[in-house]
């Protein structure tokens, strides 16, 4: 295997693994405030949430450049304290990847908080129990499942990006030269056998993982 | 307690005020709006606009309350000795009497999905129990609808013995609100239809709430339905009659059913007794006000 591709792929499994730390942060008490508020603004925030999953990544892509240019507010921002531009950089890729796969961390994890069902929290509250420990012994060992399956969702869906960061990262070796974009190249200068390699390398991985919740979940499900 | 409250989502309205401690049964058929009262005083509905006032304090939102739901609620990633414990530990209160009073030793160590329906209401029952305090709001939504004739019997006599707390029960089994209900709420188009003590309940005969009178016989308690109950004019010696008792008639009350007798029963004490007899056979034994008559019947006892 070549060195530029190891290094895509190395460059890959930080992208995703960095991608899906932000988003258990954000998403678990995001999709807690969407399995759980009764707010008149779920649905509105909802939608928001879910969009990335029907968008042509393209667009999403559009939009995102539009906010991380050097000349929009949060690119300038980026600039002035970093001094190096946000698009066609790491940090760049991270943002783009977390609100691309945001649904697919999130909407797992709202199925998994229904479950639980907003009774059994009122429960635990009416007996005394104060929030901090409702989430901490009550809601997270529940869910524990779910939110380990959103959260390999995420990391795969990630590893599997391409248009979005064709749109902001661009095609930089060891920055932001993902794996996906690596087989692109070699498809394009007619280096099939190691697209190949890399293509069978993201395929075993992602039959794998998904079998493996799969089959967790029948697993969890006749323990029930 | 004092409550005035509405829904208009729900469509309910009740206002009603109750002792500050005691039992008040809540009855009605299914749909009436029954577990939303209970919701709505336990703070489970967001929806709801108006007051509810206890112990001279104005309840919102969830406040602590001893809420047992029509199906049980368990924290299922614990066994049942954890589920215990976690209430335990806000209440600082023991267990293990009412865990072998209500035959349930045996699960400490289960999950909650490894019990029956009948063994999960118990679980939960223990648990709201635990709970009870001096002056809590105890709210029970068919908290026995599972269990065995034995253990309900169990389970009603631990509930009755609570005297310092307010209990809301609702329950389908009339013949419970009879036996421990102070007041009754009878809740009909979520709304409360009638609203009185249990005895005036007992005798009002509203809708289909069926009459029967409270006794005290040979020191045991009971609960005799006027249906049940028979008129002779002497004693006969029918093996399958429990009770022959003899009464004088100080009502006569022609009815839809009938004819309803109000029956005085002179031991030591005055006691009133109903018996709901048919028009045939009230003119055939040509009964008369002040008569002296025997009351034939077989009684539902049950310990207060």
């Amino acid at each position: 295997m070549l060195t530029t591709d190891l290094s895509s792929l190395w460059l890959s499994f930080k992208l995703a693994t960095v991608t899906v730390l932000i988003l258990l942060f954000i998403g678990i008490p995001l999709a807690k405030w969407l399995a759980f508020s009764r707010s008149r603004f779920i649905p509105f925030v909802n939608s928001i949430v879910v969009l990335p999953l029907v968008l042509p990544p393209t667009v999403l892509g559009f939009y995102l450049l539009s906010v991380m240019r050097n000349d929009s507010w949060l690119g300038s921002l980026f600039l002035k304290f970093t001094d190096s531009q946000l698009i066609f950089s790491f940090t760049g890729l991270v943002i783009a990847s977390v609100v691309y796969s945001l649904p697919f961390v999130v909407q797992p994890m709202i199925a998994t908080f229904n479950t639980i069902g907003l009774n059994t929290l009122r429960t635990a509250q009416s007996i005394g129990a104060n929030k901090r420990t409702i989430f901490w012994k009550i809601i997270l060992p529940l869910s524990k499942n779910g939110i380990i399956s959103a959260a390999i969702l995420g990391f795969v869906h990630t590893l599997g990006e391409f248009g979005v960061v064709l749109m902001i990262g661009g095609n930089i070796p060891n920055q932001t030269r993902v794996v996906s974009i690596e087989i692109f190249n070699h498809v394009e200068s007619l280096e099939l056998e190691h697209a190949n390699h890399l293509s069978l390398i993201l395929l075993t991985l992602s039959f794998a993982v998904i079998f493996w919740m799969n089959s967790n979940n029948k697993n969890s499900q006749i323990a029930r | 307690m004092k409550v005035a409250i509405q829904n208009s989502k729900f469509n309910y309205s009740y206002q009603f005020t109750t002792n500050t401690s005691g039992i008040i049964g809540v009855y009605g058929i299914s749909g009436s709006g029954k577990s939303s009262l209970l919701d709505a005083l336990a703070g489970y509905d967001d929806n709801m606009i108006g007051t509810i006032e206890f112990n001279g304090k104005s309840r919102s939102g969830i406040t602590q309350s001893c809420y047992m739901n029509q199906s049980p609620i368990l924290f299922e990633h614990w066994t049942i000795e954890q589920n215990l414990n976690f209430v335990k530990k806000y209440h600082n209160q023991p267990y293990d009497e009412l865990l072998k009073l209500l035959e349930c030793e045996h699960l400490l160590t289960a999950y909650p999905r490894q019990l029956s329906g009948g063994e999960k209401q118990r679980i939960t029952l223990i648990r709201t129990l635990v709970q009870i305090k001096k002056n809590s709001l105890v709210l029970l939504d068919e908290p026995f609808s599972a269990l065995d004739i034995s253990i309900r019997k169990k389970a009603l006599n631990l509930l009755s013995q609570n005297k310092n707390c307010l209990i809301f029960l609702v329950t389908h089994e009339i013949s419970e609100l009879y036996q421990v209900a102070d007041e009754i709420l009878y809740i009909k188009n979520n709304a409360i239809a009638l609203h009185e003590n249990s005895e005036i309940c007992m005798a009002s005969g509203f809708e289909n709430l069926p009459i029967a009178s409270k006794l005290i016989l040979e020191n045991k308690h009971h609960i005799i339905y006027a249906d049940n109950v028979s008129i002779s004019l002497m004693v006969n010696n029918k093996s399958s009659i429990q009770h022959q008792l003899p009464v004088k008639i100080t009502t006569i009350k022609i009815t839809k059913k009938g004819v309803l007798l109000v029956l005085e029963y002179d031991s030591k004490i005055k006691q009133h007794l109903y018996a709901q007899i048919t028009l045939d056979s009230f003119n055939k034994l040509k009964l008369e006000k002040t008569q002296r008559v025997i009351a034939n019947f077989k009684a539902l006892s049950y310990h207060d």
